[in-house]
């Protein structure tokens, strides 16, 4: 196996990549659409392990970092959907270039599926979304409520006087500071009908997503999404698992 | 932007940052907070990384072994693979000064490896090496006046002891790199007879075992108001730098700092 990191020269924008190619030639391809905020470190190493784990099985994969987040170019007050999806389509034709004639499925991790989703219907890829964000305007509620637990949190914030609350600095969420255009960007997303073949990781839920084909997630590889501090290394038995789940899905789908 | 990947061996890799405009032989090198990968928390590392070379620093981001994208377990001691790190800067850029540093636990390592690398002549040491003693308990009493009374007595409870039947309640120095109590006054006397520069900040999510500006010289002794030391208490601020404006204006301070510290040699 092999790690390849990369910058990718994406119309003004350095997108930070990494290509990790199998031993062998690789039969399949993945391409990552990375979730955002306090998500996408605290996921950082999760994915990096499953892509290590997908190339044992011939499993290439591309993991990139939109602009304005990670590594790449770009402050955090430039990420918006708008771009990220500019910077998807950027990363897959680069991948299309980097693994020629390699059948390419399209990864979105939580608000990664907003961005993973479209593109795999334009491209009519195949789709796999983990842990996926269904509604743009549901999940900004959800972290503008968590932004506001956090600031309360005298375990963060432990010289606050209880039952007070950090003041937000302007145009913040979750960390960190954002433009007008991303909330503008992501409240009108959802996840529309799904294509029949498409795979979704997530926890046991007991109404599966029809008519996709739904992978459940132990606790150890799905909590994360809740949290915002990293407080235990993912284990690798569970993600060599998923992964060789995923790769008997690819199998069977060719 | 001009960031490029710098080979570390062993299927690892570095981020460097290189100015347009070098105006110095010092290189930042930043070290993982914890588990969390070389962008540091909320882009810490990032933001910090390319104000320094705005300024014309050079500054490394990269992965220890087991974190971010460096998949593989060590291969070597800790300190080899700094060293190998740290020469590996000074080939691509020909820096020979070295700042380290970074939170929580890369503010340990910088501490050990600067013990015995002469090349690091800074030190950045975020929520780093501090004792409990008279001035934590004074600081444990001004963190109370924060809480409702009707948590005092919980926490006077805890304080004296944890319940018989539970286990040993895990200490800062199970989870800590920190040198052996008492040995640091020495080793703080050797970095600063090398002229060493230091910035230590405190911040409240360090309440575990720092609660008082007065504990750095508790930890240190006399030597601890040295000029050469730069103390900083942000009981206000949490471990992580959550709100940007912290990160703002912690990254600020490290500028300003490194420019005092670590100015542009001047030539003629």
């Amino acid at each position: 196996m092999r790690q390849i990191p990369m910058y990718l020269n994406a119309g003004g924008e350095n997108l930070f990549a990494v290509l990790q190619r199998p031993i062998e030639a690789p039969r399949q391809a993945y391409l990552l659409c990375p979730p955002m905020l306090h998500e996408h470190p605290r996921s950082h190493r999760l994915f990096a392990l499953l892509a290590q784990s997908l190339a044992t099985h011939g499993i290439a994969s591309l993991r990139f970092d939109y602009a304005g987040s990670g590594d790449s170019s770009g402050d955090s007050q430039s990420l918006d959907l708008d771009s990220a999806d500019t910077d998807a389509e950027f990363a897959l034709a680069h991948l299309r270039q980097l693994l020629p004639d390699i059948p390419v499925t399209i990864m979105g991790i939580r608000a990664g599926a907003l961005i993973a989703a479209p593109l795999a219907r334009l491209q009519q890829l195949p789709l796999v979304l983990w842990q996926p964000v269904h509604s743009g305007a549901q999940w900004l509620q959800v972290l503008q409520r968590r932004d506001s637990e956090e600031r309360r949190s005298t375990r963060r914030f432990p010289f606050q006087r209880s039952g007070t609350q950090r003041p937000v600095a302007a145009g913040s969420l979750m960390g960190f500071r954002l433009g007008p255009t991303f909330s503008a960007s992501i409240y009108p997303r959802t996840l529309a009908e799904l294509p029949a073949d498409c795979i979704v990781l997530d926890r046991s839920v007991p109404e599966p997503i029809e008519p996709v084909r739904n992978i459940p997630l132990p606790a150890a590889l799905a909590d994360w999404a809740d949290q915002i501090d990293i407080s235990a290394p993912f284990p690798a038995q569970a993600i060599a698992e998923i992964a060789a789940t995923l790769a008997q899905a690819g199998r069977s789908a060719s | 932007m001009n960031e490029q990947i710098l080979d570390l061996g062993g299927q690892r890799f570095g981020l460097l940052h290189l100015p347009q405009d070098r105006r110095s032989d010092t290189a930042l090198v930043l070290l993982n907070a914890g588990m969390i990968h070389r962008t540091g928390p909320f882009r810490l590392y990032v933001e910090l990384a390319r104000r320094l070379t705005a300024a014309g620093y050079v500054a490394l981001r990269w992965d220890a072994p087991g974190i971010g994208d460096a998949l593989a377990a060590a291969d070597r001691t800790r300190h080899e693979i700094h060293t190998d790190v740290l020469d590996r800067v000074q080939a691509a850029t020909g820096c020979t000064r070295f700042v380290l540093g970074g939170i929580c636990s890369a503010a340990d390592h910088a501490w050990q490896i600067a013990g015995t690398d002469a090349r690091v002549q800074g030190l950045l040491l975020l929520d780093g090496l501090a004792r409990p003693g008279f001035w934590y308990r004074v600081g444990q009493l001004r963190l109370a006046a924060l809480r409702p009374p009707s948590r005092w007595w919980a926490m006077f409870r805890q304080q004296l002891s944890p319940p018989a039947a539970a286990a040993p309640r895990p200490t800062v120095n199970d989870y800590r790199d920190w040198p052996a109590i008492g040995t640091e006054r020495e080793q703080l006397a050797q970095l600063l007879q090398r002229d060493v520069r230091l910035f230590a900040l405190y911040t409240g999510g360090a309440a575990n075992y720092m609660l008082h500006r007065r504990q750095f010289h508790t930890t240190f002794g006399p030597q601890s108001g040295d000029e050469r030391i730069t103390l900083q208490h942000w009981p206000e601020c949490d471990h992580l730098f959550f709100d940007p404006d912290d990160r703002d204006r912690l990254i600020e301070s490290v500028l300003a700092w490194v420019q005092a510290a670590f100015p542009r040699p001047t030539h003629g």
